[in-house]
């Protein structure tokens, strides 16, 4: 049997796809005019040149790597001690962990800078490095939506608590589960956490531009107001960022254990 | 000496007690089977000794030592699951492996051990696999490796075997029981199978609502059943209502007319009670052979053919339906159904149940 061709849904599809491609299109052959008369990469050149870029974007990367590193850290252990112990608790948790999206992040700044601020018991703010430490601790809150639905739903596909009393049948104690066990079995949920985590790191702008931090999204927000091709060669190249990370999120999602995403031949041989 | 006893366990989840009055003495190198239908506590008992459930009353000890209040992963023991529970990230060998690393095995002598154990298991050459490359068996095999590798002081089952097909499950119960006899683990192995435990086991605990009804060797558990319940748990069984006419000769009446059971009944004359045996303890009488015991005269109401067996029901006088095992023998003849057979039984084949 042949689906039946149904004009309906296929308006709604053609539709959708001309909403989400025609401005995309539109700023892609934007970004493409800086030289009058012909169709260059100058913008993009330009943007590549600009030595704020790099700057901006090498500590965005960092503070998002941080915060990923912290996020994990935080969400892993906790996830997996509510599925295990407190599975009542479950949806409390999970309800605190979607605040991030009701809270605007502007509130959550504010509320950094009274509680460390140089008048607090504990001045963050007076230094570079506590500065960097309460960005990274904000973009650990702003992700933790994304980073405990991925860990949590990468913990409801395999038995955890079988496989806690299985390990700890043959001796090992909590922190060896978590680290031997539960990590490397949730790893394509982690990674898909990770990443949403570094998209949004990325973009932030008001946690680092009240902290007055020189990442990324307030340099992206400079640029727009001072240019008018280079943002709009940020903007594509921004997707095509986000969309490598999506596919590379569903290669780690689909990867089965032992497999390697990229065959490195460099690497030493892996024992038998 | 024991190796694991059991002390008056109690375990109560709120307000329901699902384990009562719980005890139990192991032997070392010991295979006792806890064998029960659903729900009656079997899995809590184990859990209690692996240490997953903390008893409400009673202690645990192992080999001398109370270990009530240690944590499980201080306790030694294997534990093998329903659900193979390998871990999935870990290849064959790792798993194997994981128990010795644990407990800081250097690794030239780790590597000999996992070896030794895959061969254990008739699984040499599968070190790299993963557990999704393996089929049911195979896994549960791994698991059992993985659970002796770190020599236990006691294993611990709980089904390992209900998830497999039924030719998987026979010919792994009986390498399970090979290995534990070999290595001499002192092994509790819970089972709602009737057949696997009485194949398996030295000792069989029969459980009923949290409670030990019986603890015999397989022979003693169906052959002198200590309660009604074991009886009728254990087989299949004719029941027949009976009145004690002669307590000290067990005379009694019954539906099929008055029965000599030539022992001494331990109740008072007039005493209602049931009578018990096994479809097998009735023997089909040929045609004008001499009586046996006690013989009453029927006629076949159906016929089951069960490969080594032919199950057949008679009604017998006075509304009487009895169930009847015969062996298959090549070139036996077995009667049909509608005719009339006569039916024998010895006294000491019927079991007095109050
Ligand atoms: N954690 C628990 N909380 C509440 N009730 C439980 C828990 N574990 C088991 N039970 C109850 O205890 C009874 C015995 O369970 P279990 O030991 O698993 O039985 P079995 O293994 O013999 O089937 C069941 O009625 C079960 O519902
Ligand atoms: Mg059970």
């Amino acid at each position: 049997m042949t689906p039946r061709f149904r004009i309906g849904p296929a308006i709604i599809t053609l539709a959708a796809i001309l909403y989400f491609f025609v401005p995309l299109y539109a700023a892609f052959q934007f970004s493409l005019q800086m030289k009058r008369g012909e169709l260059s990469f100058a913008a993009y050149a330009s943007v590549f040149q600009d030595g704020v870029f790099v700057n901006a974007l090498v500590f965005s990367i960092l503070a998002s790597a941080a915060a990923i590193v912290f996020g994990a850290l935080l969400v892993v252990p906790t996830a997996y001690w509510v599925r295990l112990r407190l599975p009542k608790l479950r949806p409390v948790v999970e309800f605190i962990s979607l605040l991030p999206l009701i809270i605007p992040s502007v509130v959550l700044v504010f509320g950094q800078i009274r509680m460390f601020g140089s008048s607090s018991f504990l001045p963050l703010t007076t230094s570079d490095w506590g500065t960097n430490l309460l960005l990274v601790i904000g973009y650990v809150v702003l992700s933790l939506p994304y980073m405990f639905r991925a860990v949590d739903n990468g913990m409801a596909a395999i038995d955890i608590a079988t496989l806690t009393e299985a390990a700890e049948s043959l001796g090992a104690s909590r922190a060896r589960i978590v680290f031997t066990i539960i990590f490397p079995n949730i790893r394509a949920a982690v990674v898909s956490g990770a990443f949403l985590t570094f998209s949004i790191c990325l973009g932030e702008f008001a946690i680092a531009s009240l902290l007055n931090r020189s990442a990324f999204g307030p340099y992206m927000v400079q640029l727009g107001q001072d240019r008018a091709y280079e943002p709009a060669a940020l903007a594509i190249m921004s997707f095509a960022l986000t969309w490598l990370l999506m596919a590379l999120m569903q290669a780690f999602a689909t990867m089965k254990p032992g497999q390697r995403l990229f065959r490195l031949t460099l690497s030493k041989k892996s024992q038998a | 000496m024991s190796l694991l006893t059991l002390r008056t366990l109690q375990k109560s989840f709120g307000a329901t007690t699902v384990v009562k009055n719980f005890d139990l003495t192991m032997g070392n190198a010991e295979f006792i089977s806890l064998l029960g239908p659903s729900g009656c506590g079997k899995t809590t008992v184990l859990r209690m000794v692996a240490g997953f459930e903390t008893p409400s009353v009673g202690a645990i000890e192992i080999d001398g030592q109370d270990v009530t209040a240690l944590r499980p992963n201080q306790r030694k023991i294997g534990m093998m699951f329903q659900s193979y529970a390998l871990f999935p990230n870990l290849n064959v060998a790792g798993n194997v492996a994981f128990g010795l690393k644990v407990s800081g095995v250097p690794s030239g002598e780790i590597t000999r051990r996992v070896d030794e154990m895959l061969a254990m298991v008739g699984l040499t050459g599968f070190g790299a696999r993963y557990p999704y490359q393996l089929s049911g068996g195979q896994q549960q095999r791994v698991a059992l490796a993985r659970a002796i590798a770190p020599r236990p002081r006691v294993l611990l089952l709980d089904e390992p075997l209900s998830a497999l097909d039924a030719k998987i499950r026979v010919a792994l119960r009986g390498e399970i029981r090979a290995i534990q006899r070999e290595l001499g683990i002192t092994t509790l192995f819970v089972t709602h199978d009737q057949e696997e435990a009485m194949a398996m086991s030295d000792r069989v605990v029969v459980m009923n609502g949290g409670r030990a009804e019986q603890v015999g060797t397989p022979d003693q558990i169906y052959n002198r059943p200590a309660s009604r319940f074991v009886a009728e748990f254990i087989g299949a069984l004719n029941l027949l209502p009976a009145t004690l006419r002669d307590a000290a000769s067990g005379v009694v009446d019954t539906a099929l007319g008055t029965l000599t059971l030539n022992r001494v009944v331990p109740q008072s004359n007039g005493a209602a009670l049931t009578l018990a045996f096994r479809p097998e303890s009735l023997r089909l009488l040929p045609e004008g052979s001499p009586d046996a015991g006690q013989t009453f005269t029927g006629r076949l109401v159906t016929r089951e053919f069960l490969g080594a067996i032919v199950r057949f029901r008679a009604e017998i006088a006075g509304g009487v339906t009895l169930g009847i095992d015969c062996f298959n023998r090549t070139g036996e003849v077995l009667p049909d159904v509608g005719q009339e057979v006569r039916l024998g039984i010895l006294p000491q084949e019927i079991l007095v149940l109050q």
